[in-house]
């Protein structure tokens, strides 16, 4: 387990250039260690009245270069089938949630690629996965993929031939049980694939010799600690297929410097920032499978040519009535006159979020930092916890590198002692339907995206940022480790 | 004919021939913008609270701009205009934070 580093890190490099030098060039920190203008988010950690958990100032970030990022990874045929055969038929990936089949016999399909598994609770505290295959003709068991079903056994539509839930054979239909002499009943029940569980999370791995869920998933999970997801609560979920690649999907959400352009309602009213003093971490040179990246909250933004006041920023938000800004829109109300002096927008924010009532956080109460800004953590491969309520997934469609399925869960964390409801089902937006104003303008890019890669000029190669783009080269590292193992 | 800035109290006179946000530079005050003035960012944003009919007709570029963030302004963002596009033919009186002297205070 990797020691936690409480300096910051995210600063400069310890190696840096220690040669007193006169000129500015000299002076340029080396690639990857150059920041935006302004209060970076440790430095805002610093203004915390809250003790800092140490999750938020575990913060490290290593630079992997400058090289051009092929763009086959995201439009060839023959990458995305590398990906088939090489990380999805072996990486640890999320199935389900331990809360959408709660009670015993309750089910639900997870679909990959072309496989397909039954994910099935079959004691209280036991879970199990098959491959949702019937071992007579081959025709799929389950259909249920959106939401839970609960049955004493999955009987096959086709011929009648039934399995229990923990996986035996139940039954072949008396009527052509004759013609089955050749069978061993003992050794005829459903393969399992492996499955394993964190914190009310439902994972699978296909490859029978990956090493355990635990270890593959390392440090993460004791960040996590703090923002338990078992006791939380899927409230929404959503999905729809995009035109495009699946990591670009993904990748629309790993950096925040995109805020500027795609998102200017976010930074118009001078309340959201632009998304340039985001914080991003990989861990463990890069060769952790999880990394984060944490958006600074709504403050005087940087970016502008002169210093804009705190008490100006708060005017605003008061004559506006609301605070706009990565953690959604949010009503406030009030006079900048009847503020202590030196109260900042982020304190106001959050001390409204405190009012409101927050919840889900384990040991420290909650700091300013976790209630205003967004933390988003990645989980190689594809899924991006949040210990904010979000929570996305992205899955390749099939073997078509043009499309995928993008997720949006909200995993609410509720107060102590009010029971939780059911895990809400799957609802599949049709081409036509909208996650919602700032994710609508997310998935007009990714297709454009996907489109425009493939009209370059061969070879189409990507120019990355060395800082902001951390994420993305991350990961791309992680894949093509992966894909040459 | 004059700009007049609130909350900030400050008024500037403007020229036919310039943008609001040209007119505030060359009197020498400062204006919100990241982009610096060219209708990418849209932060320049104002609210107009008098005299709208002495605006310049809205070109496409701006059009484009404001349908980009009328969902987040108040009012669907009716009377909002971006500064570094709109021109005046008399005076007006509107909303921006963040409008001062540059070096200084107002």
């Amino acid at each position: 387990m990797a020691t936690v580093d409480t300096t910051k890190s995210t600063k400069a490099p310890k190696k840096a250039p220690d040669k007193a030098s006169s000129t500015a060039e000299q002076r340029q920190p080396p690639p990857g260690y150059a920041r935006s203008r302004g209060k970076q988010v440790q430095d805002l950690l610093d203004d915390e009245t809250v003790e800092v958990p140490w999750q938020l100032r575990h913060s490290e970030f290593t630079y992997l270069g400058s090289e051009p990022l092929s763009r086959e990874h995201y439009i060839s045929k023959e990458w995305a089938e590398r990906e088939i055969e090489k990380l999805w038929a072996k990486v640890w990936q999320l199935a389900c949630f331990e809360q959408d089949i709660p009670e015993v016999g309750d089910h639900i399909v997870y679909d990959i690629v072309d496989w397909s598994f039954i994910i099935v609770r079959t004691t209280p505290t036991e879970i199990k996965a098959f491959y949702n295959s019937c071992l007579h003709r081959g025709r799929q068991l389950c259909e249920n993929q959106s939401e839970s079903a609960n049955s004493p056994e999955f009987r096959c539509p086709f011929h009648g031939l039934s399995w229990n839930i923990d996986g035996s054979l139940k039954q072949i239909p008396p009527s052509i049980e004759f013609d089955f002499p050749h069978v061993d009943k003992q050794k005829f029940g459903l393969p399992q694939v492996r499955c394993e569980i964190w914190d009310g999370l439902v994972f699978i791995n296909i490859d029978d010799n990956a090493e355990p869920l635990l270890d593959f998933l390392g440090d993460v999970t004791r960040h996590f600690e703090r923002w338990p997801f078992a006791t939380r609560w899927k409230a929404t979920h959503s999905a729809k297929v995009i035109d495009c690649n699946w990591k670009i999907a993904q990748e629309a959400f790993m950096e925040a410097f995109h805020v500027l352009a795609t998102h200017p309602q976010m930074s118009i009213g001078l309340l959201g920032g632009d998304g340039s003093n985001t914080e991003y971490n990989i861990y463990d040179g890069g060769d952790a499978n999880w990394s984060r990246m944490t958006m600074a909250p709504p403050m005087p933004n940087p970016n502008l040519p002169y210093e804009l006041t705190e008490r100006e920023l708060i005017e605003e938000m008061f004559f506006r009535g609301e605070s706009v800004s990565e953690m959604g829109v949010q009503k406030m109300s009030g006079s900048a006159d009847d503020l202590p002096e030196g109260i900042t927008t982020r304190k106001l924010l959050a001390d409204a979020a405190r009012t409101r009532g927050a919840h889900g956080y384990q040991g420290l109460p909650p700091t300013d930092m976790e209630l205003t800004s967004a933390i988003q953590y990645h989980i190689f491969p594809n899924i991006s916890p949040w210990p904010g309520p979000i929570f996305y997934r992205y899955r390749p469609y099939g073997h078509d590198p043009d499309k995928c399925i993008f997720e949006i869960m909200m995993m609410v964390s509720l107060p102590e002692g009010q029971p939780r409801p059911p895990a809400a089902k799957i609802k599949w937006l049709g081409p036509d339907e909208q996650f919602g104003s700032i994710f609508n303008q997310d998935v007009e890019n990714v297709a454009r995206v996907q489109r425009g890669m493939k009209a370059a000029k061969p070879p189409g190669h990507l120019t990355l940022t060395n800082y902001q783009d951390i994420k993305v080269r991350w990961h791309h590292r992680l894949l093509e480790k992966w894909l040459n193992a | 004919m004059k700009i007049e800035v609130e909350p900030s109290c400050v008024t500037f006179d403007i020229h036919a021939d310039e943008t609001i946000i040209q007119a505030a530079w060359r009197n020498g005050y400062t204006w919100p913008t990241i982009c610096g003035g060219v209708g990418t960012c849209k932060t320049c944003v104002f609210q107009t609270l008098a005299g709208e009919e002495n605006l310049s007709p809205i070109e496409p570029w701006e059009a484009t701009g404001l349908r980009s963030i009328a969902d987040s302004l108040p009012n669907k963002g009716q009377g909002w205009r971006l500064a570094c596009q709109a021109r005046v033919i008399a005076d007006i009186r509107l909303r921006k934070i963040g409008v001062r002297k540059k070096h200084g205070n107002c």
